[in-house]
């Protein structure tokens, strides 16, 4: 277990030194970036750039800088804002992270639903209305989703306000909207693997037992079939958090997402690579979060470093 | 009875017996697909978007970049079937137009895929050893970091564009195709009737081409059809973050984009690139579907 | 002696893709207390869905149907509801498997899933069903019950898992035990001791067992009576000395001519006949079931069903070799 916690830290260390070095050759490289000198650049930024990068240093010598300024957090001062990276990755983070897991919540809860009531009504009509809605559910783009949800909910049924961010009526629809599709996959993860641990051999020793049908379901089905679903959440979590992109922008909500889609359009390259970085941390720790997880609940993994 | 126990003809029984199991298995195969409804409708919804898509263009009275100011915003009507866009584009053809453009992306970056993860998975699968725990590791890390946010550091640093869009989604998705690939080349390297094979003589080539390609090539099919719905969903992603194809072109997810700014008061300039991009995805997810239980017996409860 | 189990005119009929498929057609037989029957038979004969229709236990994924009548203790079990069955299961019946590996719930500790059963039926206080569990599993020939319950299943052998299995069956005390084909998935050394297992709970608790295998070896040592079932139906039965020394239906005379050497049947004498292709799903003719494989098929078997006659007290066989003409 130790061994394998270490060799996913390996590689997450590796993807992020390489992901790293890739934002700082795009830094030097690209034309009408953050260092190159062709370009206007308000002279206060560029003194600040200057100052900050010291760019008349060798490129090694920046690079080791640059290494010592993400280990802490220092992204360096936004082209288009009068804050640093890091102020604005301070202040609109949690409001990404709050809508992020309210999302993943909301699409294990939907989603595990959904499964359930489909696998213990198999070929019934109530598994056939959950495919069918996990079918269109899978079809349908966030963002697309989020602009129905507010045309049929804010413009024509004004039941909810159509964007901006702040009580709790205003996370139900981004919510929604991030999480319709995880849900939809999570729900077809659950059903496959129920219907699967139904036949198992220790299902039908359960019920040799004597046990009845919702003991036999929390006991033995549940954590069972909840482990294939964990192995999705990951990838969970990165669907949303990189679909908050687009979902904040369309609902105005102040996340890191809305800043991100803006510095894109205004080609605010610290910004861009700030956050490029900062997401790679977080969400590779997630996933090793989510890999450690796994390990502590699934015994038959757990128990073979030991032995 | 003849000493000379020659592996060659042992081989030409052999690529007999073969054949006509495979085709036999073909034939099963799409006797499994035809009878499974929701895979019919996605294979035919697809083939039908192709057709349109590759016609209407060509047919249309407009162009896709034709402005008319003089009827923008116009509502889907007679003259304008989608009705017309802020510049007064029609809709119609903009819309066919996008479909040329994301499917034509979504095909071509999932061949280049299939290309490079057949080949990469294949040599890493097939070889074994260091060479296949060095390229697996390489894939590990790459497939470690958010793919999303590696295709925009891409986008970022290629600039906008057809092109940088398809290196960019082709150069994520390899990956997935790579590991498949290499996990089906080792599960077939170790069956038995392979193991035989060897034993029988039958060279490098031969195990590749007679039996372990034809015995992985449904599952890279099935993989295929599940990557190109990724690929219009990254695409239309792309395109809302303003980094997808640049403008006049206009892919769906770029349409979609331009749709949702004017909303409110147009709905349906962001209904029909919304309608297409959804019937898409709809139909690719049954075609999977419809693939993969017609491959996989476990399915047939 | 009172039956303590009686089986009549028992048939199952599964759904195989929309179609009916009639798997049991129709068998009967009766089992004392403290004996042990055996059903023996090639795979796809339809004695595991035999048993489980008996006890109405089904997969899940198995849609089944089950006619005719299960005495047991003087009930109809097939009168039964789920509900009123569930409390017989585990508590008077007692069940094992084929597979005790995949039979045990992988993510469970051992402790856990024997004190379920336990905890299901009987309300005990936890120090006292401690030392039933550990107890029990000494009895079970298991050496240090107390780290094997802190284990999970993949942690154990084979037949480390089957003895688990036969305390899940067994802890809560039944009357009735069916074990279906316990040592098919073992080694042939551990086989010896889980039947020596077997035949000791049986002799001590007065425990009737229903032993299900295709290994007539296996059963010759522990089984009182025998059964051999062939598609659906029992072809022959009989006390196990009667079956063995002197088989008169030609399909259990090509069972025991299978069995190898240490036997003195001489291999080469009669022909073991060969059932052609899967025999679950064949359509029910008129003639006798055995017909196809049958080395001494007569024209009457083509055309008429053999009907059971009882040759003595306890035999009794369907065959037209042996029927009066």
């Amino acid at each position: 277990m130790v061994r394998f916690i270490v060799h996913r830290s390996i590689t997450i260390i590796i993807a992020l030194w390489l992901i790293v070095t890739a934002t700082f050759i795009i830094m030097h490289t690209i034309p009408g970036g953050p260092f190159s000198r062709d370009k206007r650049v308000p002279p206060a930024v560029l003194e600040n750039l200057t100052a900050k990068y010291h760019l008349d240093d060798s490129y090694a010598r920046q690079y080791f800088d640059y290494f010592s300024g993400l280990s802490r957090l220092d992204f360096g001062p936004s082209f288009r804002y009068d804050f640093s990276v890091k102020d604005i990755i301070v202040r609109a983070f949690p409001v990404s992270a709050q809508l992020g897991a309210v999302s993943v919540v909301l699409a294990l809860i939907l989603g595990l639903g959904g499964g359930i009531i489909s696998a213990y009504s198999h070929n019934k009509w109530p598994d056939y209305l959950v495919t069918f809605i996990s079918s269109l559910f899978l079809s349908v783009p966030s963002f697309i989703l989020a602009s129905l949800l507010i045309f049929i909910f804010a413009y024509k049924l004004m039941w909810l306000p159509p964007a901006m961010w702040g009580n709790w009526q205003q996370i139900i629809m981004p919510a929604l909207a991030l999480s319709a599709l995880p849900a939809a996959y999570i729900s077809r993860l659950a059903r496959t693997s129920i219907l699967e641990i139904l036949q198992r051999e220790y299902v039908l020793t359960a019920r040799a037992k004597g046990l009845s049908r919702i003991s036999i379901f929390f006991r033995h089905i549940l954590k069972n079939s909840i482990l294939s679903v964990v192995t999705y959440l990951g990838y969970l979590i990165a669907s949303i958090f990189t679909g908050s992109f687009v979902v904040e922008n369309i609902f105005a909500i102040p996340g890191l997402g809305r800043y991100f889609v803006t510095s894109i359009l205004n080609r605010d390259y610290t910004l861009i690579l700030g956050l490029t970085v900062f997401y790679a941390v977080f969400l590779m720790a997630m996933n090793l979060l989510v890999d450690i997880f796994y390990l502590i609940i699934d015994p038959r993994i757990r128990t073979i470093g030991k032995e | 009875m003849d000493r000379d126990y020659s592996f060659q003809r042992i081989e030409k029984i052999q690529s007999k017996a073969d054949s006509a199991l495979n085709n036999n298995q073909g034939q099963y195969f799409w006797r499994r697909f035809a009878g499974n409804p929701r895979g019919v409708f996605g294979l035919s919804t697809v083939v039908l978007l192709i057709i349109l898509a590759v016609f209407i263009p060509w047919f249309s009275q407009y162009s896709y970049d034709y402005q008319n100011l003089s009827i923008t915003n116009q509502p889907p009507g007679q003259n304008n079937w989608f009705g017309t866009d802020s510049l007064g584009r029609d809709l119609f053809v903009r819309v066919w137009y996008g479909a040329r453009i994301s499917l034509f992306l979504a095909f071509s970056a999932t061949g280049l895929c299939l290309v490079i993860g057949v080949v990469y998975g294949g040599i890493s699968g097939f070889i074994g050893g260091w060479l296949d725990e060095v390229m697996m590791r390489f894939i590990e890390v790459l497939s470690s970091i958010p793919f999303l946010l590696y295709v925009v550091l891409l986008m970022v640093w290629m600039g906008s564009g057809l092109k940088a869009v398809f290196i960019a989604l082709a150069s994520v998705y390899w990956l997935t195709m790579a590991r498949v690939v290499r996990g089906q080349v080792v599960l077939v390297k170790t069956e038995g009737y392979v193991q035989s094979a060897w034993t029988l003589g039958v060279g490098t080539k031969g195990i590749l081409f007679r039996h372990i390609f034809p015995n992985i090539i449904g599952t890279i099919i099935v993989t295929s059809a599940i990557m190109i719905p990724e690929i219009v969903f990254a695409e239309a992603w792309l395109s809302f973050l303003g980094l997808g194809v640049s403008i006049p072109m206009a892919s769906w997810g770029a349409l979609a984009s331009e749709g949702i700014e004017g909303f409110r008061n147009y709905p349906w300039q962001l209904f029909f690139p919304a309608f297409f991009i959804s019937l898409t995805m709809l139909s690719f997810n049954f075609l999977g579907d419809g693939l993969r239980e017609a491959m996989d017996p476990k399915f047939d409860q | 002696m009172p039956d303590l189990l009686r089986v009549e005119n028992l048939r199952v009929e599964l759904e195989v893709n929309q179609k009916k498929v009639q798997i049991v057609k129709g068998i009967s037989f009766r089992i004392a207390k403290g004996e042990v029957f055996a059903i023996v038979g090639e795979s796809g004969c339809g004695k595991t869905i035999a048993t489980q229709g008996i006890l109405k236990l089904f997969p899940y994924n198995i849609k089944a149907a089950v006619t005719g009548s299960v005495f047991f203790d003087g009930e109809d079990l097939l009168k039964k509801s789920e509900a009123e069955l569930s409390r017989i299961w585990g508590s008077k019946i007692g069940i094992i498997f084929q597979d005790p590996i995949n039979s045990l719930n992988p993510s469970m500790k051992i402790e856990r899933q024997i004190s379920e059963v336990l905890d299901n039926h009987k309300k005990l206080p936890a120090g006292e069903k401690k030392e039933i569990i550990l107890d029990f599993l000494q009895k079970l020939g298991i050496t240090s019950p107390e780290s094997c319950l802190k284990k999970y299943p993949h942690q154990l052998s084979g037949g480390m898992c089957q003895r688990i299995m036969m305390a899940i069956a067994l802890i809560c005390g039944p009357r009735l035990l069916i074990a279906d084909e316990p040592t098919t998935a073992l080694d042939v050394t551990i086989q010896a001791q889980i039947v020596q297992l077997l035949q000791e709970f049986v002799e001590n608790n007065s425990l009737s067992l229903i032993l299900i295998s295709h290994d007539l070896s296996l059963l010759a040592n522990i089984a009182d009576k025998v059964a051999v079932m062939y598609q659906g139906l029992i072809l022959e039965s009989g006390n196990i000395e009667e079956i063995i020394n002197n088989p008169l239906h030609p399909y259990t005379k090509g069972l025991l001519a299978a069995v190898p050497d240490n036997w003195n049947f001489p291999s080469t004498q009669v022909s073991v006949p060969v059932p052609e292709g899967f025999s679950g799903t064949v359509v029910q003719g008129e003639g006798c079931v055995y017909l196809s494989s049958c080395p001494e098929a007569m024209n009457i078997c083509q055309v008429r069903v053999p009907e059971e006659i009882a040759l003595s007290h306890s035999r009794r066989i369907s065959c037209w070799l042996t029927a009066p003409r």
